[in-house]
Parts: C-alpha cells; sequence; structure tokens
C-alpha cells in the first residue's frame, strides 16, 4: 500500500504522538536538561532545572540518554576540527603539522598580513600527545578532569585552580593540564567545570560558594566565566535586564564578591575574557559584560587581573573560525578553531587558547 | 519558535491536540488554529503582528468588492488597484531602501550630491513571511477575479489560509482556490496520512539539523565569507554544498510544513521534486520550488501574454518574470542577477529546443551535468552577499595555489548523502507493506523517538534558522 495513502484514524495518530513524545524525552533527558539551562532565569526554569537535573540523573542509572551521548561523542569528533579525527587517521590528514618540524607558529587566516604569534611546541610536547596512541598516563589525566575534586587536608599548597563554564569543558581544560604539566612538573592542579554556568545563575551552581569552600591554598586561580550570562538576573523574584544599569551594579557585585573569595584562595586571580564570538550581537554582549568585570578588577581589586582576549584570533578584529599555522616544512596549514556554534572551542582551537593563556599569566 | 525546536514540539502537540478535540466544531477549530498560528508568529516577531491581520483583512473585503461587482471592467480596475496595494506593502518594507541606495549611487556616480541623500533611507525592518502572505493575499484576489474560487468566503477562513503556520513565513505558496475550500468542512478522523506525515517530518528534520547546518556553517559560510583564503578545490566544493545546502535546508522547511499540515487534516501542494535531477532549466522550474514557480507562472507570465505571443516578446516574458522571481527573494542586485541568468537560460534553452524530453540516457546524463552546473553557478551570486564577492568566487574558482582544507571526508559524506535524496524513490510513492502497516502504536513510537535521537545526537549545538525566513 501506498505511504501516502496509508491513513490511521487521529485516535490512534494521537496516541502513537504522545508515546512518541514520552520516549523521545526520556532517551533526551539530558538535551532538556541542557536546553533549560539556558533559558532565562525565572522561578519556573529555576524549579524545572532542579527536576530536569534529578531526571537526568535517573536516566543516566538506567542508561536512558546512552544512545544520544554514545552516538553524540563519535560523530562530534568528525566534525569539530581536524585534531578529533581519530589517532591513526590524524598521521595521514595533511593539516597536522609534521612531527619531526617542533617550530611551528599561529598565524592568521591567509590574508594580506597575516599575525605571526611563535609557539614553541618542542617545549610543550603537543604533537607527541595529539600523534601518539593514548597512553594510561593520559587516560588518567582524563579521569582526574572528571573526578570530583578530592578532599584535602588544609593548608596544602597548590599551583592552580581554574574554574569556569562550557568553554573550559569543551577541551581547554585538558590542554591546561596537558600544557602545564609539560610546563613545569611540579604543577598541581584543580579545575572545575560546569556547563550553563555563571554568576547569573547560582541556582544552577553556585561559583562563589565553589571557591569559598575550596581548603587549598593556590598560587593562582583562573575564571573562565560569563558565557552564559548575558540574560536578565532574578533578584526577589524580580527580574533585571541583561545591560540595565541595575544589572550591571548587580552583577558588579557577584564579581566583586568572587573575586574576594578567590584572593583569599589564591595568590594571583585571572580573569579570562571571551573570544571574539561569530554572532555581532553576542559578541556585543560579551563585551558589555566584561567591561563590568574589566572595571571591577581594576578599581576593586588587588590581587586579580584580566585578561582581554577578544583580539585573539582574529582577522582585522573579526571572527573566524579557521586559523593557520605555519611550520618551515609544511608551509601554511589552515585549522579549525571553532565548532559550528562560533562559541565553543575544538580540540586545536582549545590548544592553542590554552597555549596563550599559559603565556599570559607566566611570561 | 523554529520547527526543528524542543518549544515548537510542545507548542505542536498542544496545538494537535485541542485541534482534534475541536473537530466538531469547524468554527471554533478555525479560530483555535488561527489563533494558534499568531501565537506561533508572535513568538517570532510579534511587532508585525497587525499587519499579519490587516493586510488579510483587507483582501478579504477587496475579494468580496470584486465578486459582487458586475462590470468586468472596474473588476478588473478593482483588481488592479488591489494588487498594487498588496505589492506596495511589500515594495516598501522589503526595496524602498534598495531603491534609494541604488539612486543616491547613481547620483554619486555621476557626481551629483544633495544634503537628502542620507536622510532618504528608511532602515525599515522586514516583517517575517512577507513575501510569502503577500503573494498568497494576491493568490486569494486573482482566484476570485478568475472565478476559481467564490468570493463568499468568511473572514475567518481567508484569516487562516493566509496565516495558517505551517506555511505562514516560507511557504510553500499555496493558492486560495485550493486551501480555502478545504476549510469549509472539517478534516475526516479517520483519514490522517500518519506514517507519512511523520516520515515527511523526521526526514525534513535530518535534512535540516545535520545535513544543510553542517554544511552550512563548516563549509560554505567560511569559505564565502573569505573566498581568498581558500582553493580552487575547496571553492568548488564549497558551490556544490552551498546546492546541497539550500536543497536541504528549504525542502526540509516544506517538508516538515506538508507534514504537520497533513496532522491537522490539510493538503499543501508538492514543493520540491528532486530538481538536481532535472534534465533542463524548464524542468528544474517545474521541480525547484514548484509552488512559487506556479505562481509565478499563472499570476505573472501567463497574464504577460507568457509564450503565446511573438518569440522575441516570449523571451522578454521570460527574462522579466525570472527578474522578478529574482527581486523577490530579496533586495539586491545579486538576486536580480540570479533571477537573470536563469531567464536568459531559459531563453536559450526555447530558442534552441532544449526543453525538450532527452530520450536516451547518456543524453538525460549529459544534460542533467549541464543543468546542474549551471544552477550550481547561478547560485554563486544568490549565496554571496555582494557581487564583488562572487567575483572573488569566481576568480578563486581558478586558484590552484593553496592547500585542500575543505575536502574532508566527513563532509563528502554528508555531500552524498545531501544529494542522494534525487535518486532514491520519492516518498510519495514508498509502498509500505500490510505487515509494517499492522504494528502496535509503541512499535511505531520506538521507531520515531529513536530516529529523533538520532536526529538530536548528530546534529550541532544551534540551529541556523532557515535560508528562506530571509524572504
Amino acid at each position: 500500500m501506498s505511504l501516502e495513502k496509508s491513513y490511521k484514524s487521529i485516535s490512534e495518530s494521537s496516541k502513537i504522538i504522545k508515546m512518541t513524545l514520552v520516549i523521545t524525552l526520556l532517551l533526551n533527558l539530558s538535551t532538556i536538561h541542557e536546553w533549560l539551562q539556558q533559558k532565562e532565569a525565572s522561578p519556573m526554569t529555576s524549579s524545572f532545572l532542579k527536576l530536569t537535573e534529578a531526571l537526568k540523573e535517573i536516566g543516566g542509572q538506567f542508561y536512558l540518554t546512552a544512545l544520544r551521548e554514545g552516538v553524540r561523542s563519535r560523530f562530534i569528533r568528525y566534525t569539530t576540527g581536524v585534531a578529533q579525527i581519530p589517532l591513526l587517521e590524524q598521521k595521514q590528514n595533511p593539516l597536522i603539522p609534521d612531527i619531526g618540524d617542533r617550530q611551528v607558529a599561529a598565524v592568521g587566516p591567509r590574508s594580506e598580513d597575516p599575525i605571526v604569534e611563535k609557539i614553541d611546541l618542542t617545549e610543550l610536547g603537543l604533537l607527541d600527545e595529539l600523534i601518539s596512541t593514548p597512553t594510561a598516563e593520559s587516560a588518567s589525566i582524563k579521569q582526574k578532569v572528571e573526578d570530583p575534586p578530592s578532599p584535602k587536608a588544609p593548608g596544602t599548597q597548590k599551583s592552580i585552580l581554574i574554574i569556569g563554564d562550557s568553554i573550559l569543558k569543551s577541551g581547554l581544560q585538558e590542554h591546561f593540564e596537558r600544557n602545564l604539566v609539560q610546563r613545569n612538573e611540579n604543577t598541581t592542579m584543580e579545575i572545575k567545570s560546569k556547563s550553563g554556568t555563571g554568576l547569573s545563575r547560582p541556582d544552577v551552581f553556585d561559583w562563589v560558594n565553589y571557591v569559598d569552600k575550596q581548603k587549598d591554598k593556590y598560587e593562582k586561580m583562573l575564571i573562565f566565566l560569563g558565557t552564559n550570562d548575558a540574560q536578565s538576573l532574578l533578584i526577589n523574584k524580580k527580574a533585571i535586564p541583561f545591560d540595565s544599569k541595575e544589572w550591571k551594579d548587580e552583577y558588579s557585585l557577584r564579581v566583586r564578591t568572587l573575586l574576594q573569595k578567590a584572593c583569599s584562595k589564591s595568590k594571583q586571580v585571572y580573569w579570562v575574557s571571551s573570544l571574539r564570538m561569530r554572532s555581532d550581537s553576542f559578541d556585543a554582549k560579551m563585551r558589555s559584560l566584561h567591561e563590568v568585570v574589566r572595571k571591577e578588577i581594576k578599581t576593586q581589586s588587588s590581587c586579580a587581573q584580566y585578561i582581554s582576549a577578544f583580539q585573539w584570533f582574529t582577522k582585522k578584529s573579526k571572527y573566524t573560525d579557521t586559523w593557520t599555522t605555519e611550520s618551515k616544512k609544511n608551509g601554511k596549514k589552515t585549522i579549525k578553531l571553532r565548532v559550528a556554534d562560533g562559541i565553543h572551542l575544538t580540540y586545536w582551537g582549545a590548544d592553542l587558547f590554552s597555549q596563550k593563556i599559559i603565556e599570559s599569566i607566566y611570561e | 519558535m523554529l520547527f526543528p525546536t524542543l518549544e515548537f514540539a510542545i507548542f505542536f502537540t498542544v496545538v494537535f491536540y485541542f485541534s482534534w478535540e475541536l473537530v466538531f466544531n469547524n468554527s471554533y477549530r478555525k479560530l483555535f488554529l488561527l489563533l494558534a498560528s499568531y501565537f506561533f508568529y508572535a513568538t517570532l516577531d510579534f511587532r508585525f503582528l497587525p499587519i499579519l491581520i490587516l493586510s488579510p483583512t483587507l483582501n478579504f473585503l477587496f475579494g468580496l468588492w470584486i465578486g459582487v461587482e458586475e462590470q468586468p471592467k472596474i473588476k478588473k480596475y478593482i483588481l488592479a488597484f488591489t494588487v498594487a496595494l498588496n505589492l506596495l506593502l511589500l515594495g516598501v518594507f522589503k526595496y524602498y531602501d534598495f531603491f534609494a541606495g541604488t539612486v543616491v549611487e547613481v547620483m554619486t556616480r555621476i557626481g551629483i550630491t544633495a544634503t537628502w541623500q542620507d536622510d532618504v533611507f528608511m532602515n525599515f525592518v522586514l516583517p517575517l513571511g512577507i513575501s510569502f502572505f503577500t503573494f498568497q493575499g494576491i493568490s486569494y484576489l486573482v482566484d476570485i477575479y478568475k472565478k476559481e474560487l467564490t468570493y463568499k468566503n468568511s473572514l475567518l477562513d481567508v484569516l487562516l489560509y493566509i496565516s495558517f503556520f505551517p506555511h505562514l513565513v516560507a511557504g510553500p505558496i499555496v493558492k486560495a482556490s485550493e486551501f480555502i475550500p478545504q476549510l469549509k468542512q472539517p478534516p475526516k478522523t479517520t483519514e490522517i496520512p500518519f506514517l507519512f506525515s511523520i516520515t515527511l517530518i523526521v526526514l525534513g528534520l535530518f535534512k535540516k539539523t545535520v545535513i544543510a547546518n553542517y554544511l552550512g556553517v563548516d563549509i560554505v559560510d567560511p569559505v564565502f565569507e573569505n573566498p581568498k583564503a581558500y582553493s580552487s578545490v575547496d571553492m568548488l566544493f564549497a558551490v556544490y554544498c552551498y546546492a546541497v545546502q539550500i536543497f536541504c535546508d528549504f525542502s526540509a522547511y516544506t517538508d516538515m510544513a506538508i507534514g504537520l499540515a497533513y496532522l491537522l487534516g490539510y493538503q499543501f501542494p508538492l514543493n520540491f521534486n528532486q530538481p538536481y535531477r532535472a534534465t533542463s532549466l524548464k524542468d528544474f522550474w517545474n521541480r525547484w520550488h514548484i509552488s512559487l514557480s506556479r505562481w509565478l507562472k499563472e499570476y505573472l507570465y501567463i497574464p504577460m501574454g507568457g509564450n503565446r505571443v511573438s518569440e522575441k516578446r516570449t523571451y522578454q516574458n521570460l527574462l522579466i518574470t525570472m527578474g522578478l522571481g529574482g527581486l523577490w527573494h530579496g533586495a539586491s542586485w545579486n538576486f536580480i542577477t540570479w533571477g537573470l541568468l536563469h531567464g536568459i537560460g531559459l531563453a536559450f534553452e526555447k530558442r534552441f529546443q532544449w526543453d525538450l524530453q532527452a530520450e536516451s540516457l547518456g543524453k538525460k546524463i549529459i544534460r542533467g551535468f549541464l543543468v546542474f552546473n549551471f544552477v550550481c553557478f547561478a547560485w554563486i551570486f544568490f549565496r554571496a552577499e555582494s557581487f564583488n564577492k562572487s567575483y572573488e568566487v569566481l576568480i578563486q574558482l581558478f586558484d590552484f595555489s593553496k592547500p585542500v582544507t575543505k575536502l574532508t571526508p566527513v563532509y563528502l559524506v554528508l555531500f552524498f548523502i545531501g544529494m542522494s535524496f534525487h535518486f532514491v524513490k520519492p516518498l510519495r510513492s514508498w509502498n509500505i507493506s500490510d505487515r509494517l502497516l499492522q504494528l502496535p502504536a509503541l512499535a511505531y513510537a520506538v521507531i520515531f523517538a529513536v530516529m529523533v535521537t538520532l536526529i538530536t545526537a548528530l546534529m550541532p549545538e544551534g540551529i541556523a534558522p532557515f535560508i528562506y525566513f530571509r524572504f
């Protein structure tokens, strides 16, 4: 029978639609939670978030989210940059610089006036890590990133604490681990990242409380927050629109509170701004938000420094999601810096970004 | 609220449930669907909701006037006046700044400057879907004039015909004479082409969120933004990828629109029929955006005389129709050039009779290859932001000095999947075995849920708006 002419009654159709919806929701519990995290703050979303968080955990226990997450993790690596292509294929990929040629420079997209920034990969040992088969050591690093911080004895001296949102979570933390370990073997670090969080939604995750509860003392602390904060703030059930004067005052206060806690736990604190975003309107929001942070750091904080990254990896201040690396042997090779959303970083992009930040704080 | 979002899924489930609950009172059902459509439009852009109400209301009143008028000459004048009024609305919002800019540029080039030159621009924001609902408004008036549709319609029917949310912002352009009669009676509760509709929606979801999104964001956008950075092979790949992207994007929207309308009990016309299999440009336009081609043919080309005039006038009519068809897509010389290229191509085909059916398979393949490449060539002007960018793209097609960076296996696979929709049996011709038809509801639900979950697993974060939302 023709598919187009194979009719169902409305009661049967209705039944199938309802069941499809329920099963789809069950299989996509993590998607729903992520979707809600991106919504504007309101008592209702806050309440739903708690519910979806709990449902997500239950779904995870029963492997309901396994189908989506399993397929996604395998597929996305093929589309988010060359370095995420399986390791065996990387050796044949013309975009991966040759292992023997270590002096690589990151330059702007092929243009009339390339911006050349030398990065010494010999020192950082990046390519060995990329091209070799994953070792027990790298697996342990991954494990360490995913595990929650273990309780330490009060007063233990640690080198660095890095906190942030999905920007940190999507690859950046892994490269920090790798690049910092390569730079100084004695470096010990804690990394805490949580997608969809910031200072606007302490009901989702309270960063001030997290920093305050740290028992360790650090040499340096890096903060990557703000990407999810371009939204109204909810105070006493009243929504304060983003970018209004009231909003800026309140956000300044939250930044100040976080910095006060951070300075009590770390000798030096660095707040890293966003990179240039693909969407001009979103980029303008990020600049306005980080301007609040910058002013707060300048006027109120003695231990904190603001690292502006808006001009990094741009072409004449404009967004680009590709970047060209240059080596003597292979000439110029273009890599992909950002994933499809124009916000998050690819594996390679995260690597270059982490190197730039390490340069900024250590040199 | 875009189709491939969770918000829309919730919205549609609510609309689906209540619309069928109200099926025994057709007026209440239509009123409910109209309010749901306004809600849908308001979530996209509420500022222009008054226009969406006012424009069809005026068309309803003018339709009545055309219907009751007995003098053919006066009838014709009313029609001309009301069509002009519709086009004026479209022209003010969509084309005013374009024409003002063109005049100012011409004046500047010939050395005339005036103090008012900077003040002539109005910077109007384009109401979403205005090109579509204006054309449907004109269709309502012309169909009454041609007596293909009665003028005795209720205002509710006319408002719903133009504002019905599945086709409101990006088509297909449904003719008044084929949709309004469907509203007269409540749809049959026993004849829902459910499996066909859901398959269309799931397929559309896949085409848009996976194929069009990845090819668009990762290949087409960066290459067209900065053509000079890419090699000849990358450039050619990006042009072909755009052909697949725009097909998957737009046909996905109409697939979903047709599926959604079916689920609510209404039928929309076919809008795409494997266009890149065309063996002539005439054939291409019978397969691509069929509802627009039909509109242009019935309401513009034929009233101008079509091909029943001298040979020279026929070519002229073709150029005007296709040029205006290009302009309909957007106020830019790039779109006009795209339309004119197709117009010139159609005129050449007519002159040398290349539009006749090819007989042998070999001829079909050669012609198909030539037509596809001509269409892709024209897409360059459609996609590029400006004439300069189009020129850069064309130059870059011959730059063999740069390494190939975009042509990677994963995108090649996506490209071929996108193209493969042209070489499998169209969904409308699919047959389904009785055994599959007898499956329990739960089995269908599991199959559809797994398909949707796989699509959400494959899709990138964030969905770009449909390309045709701009038009």
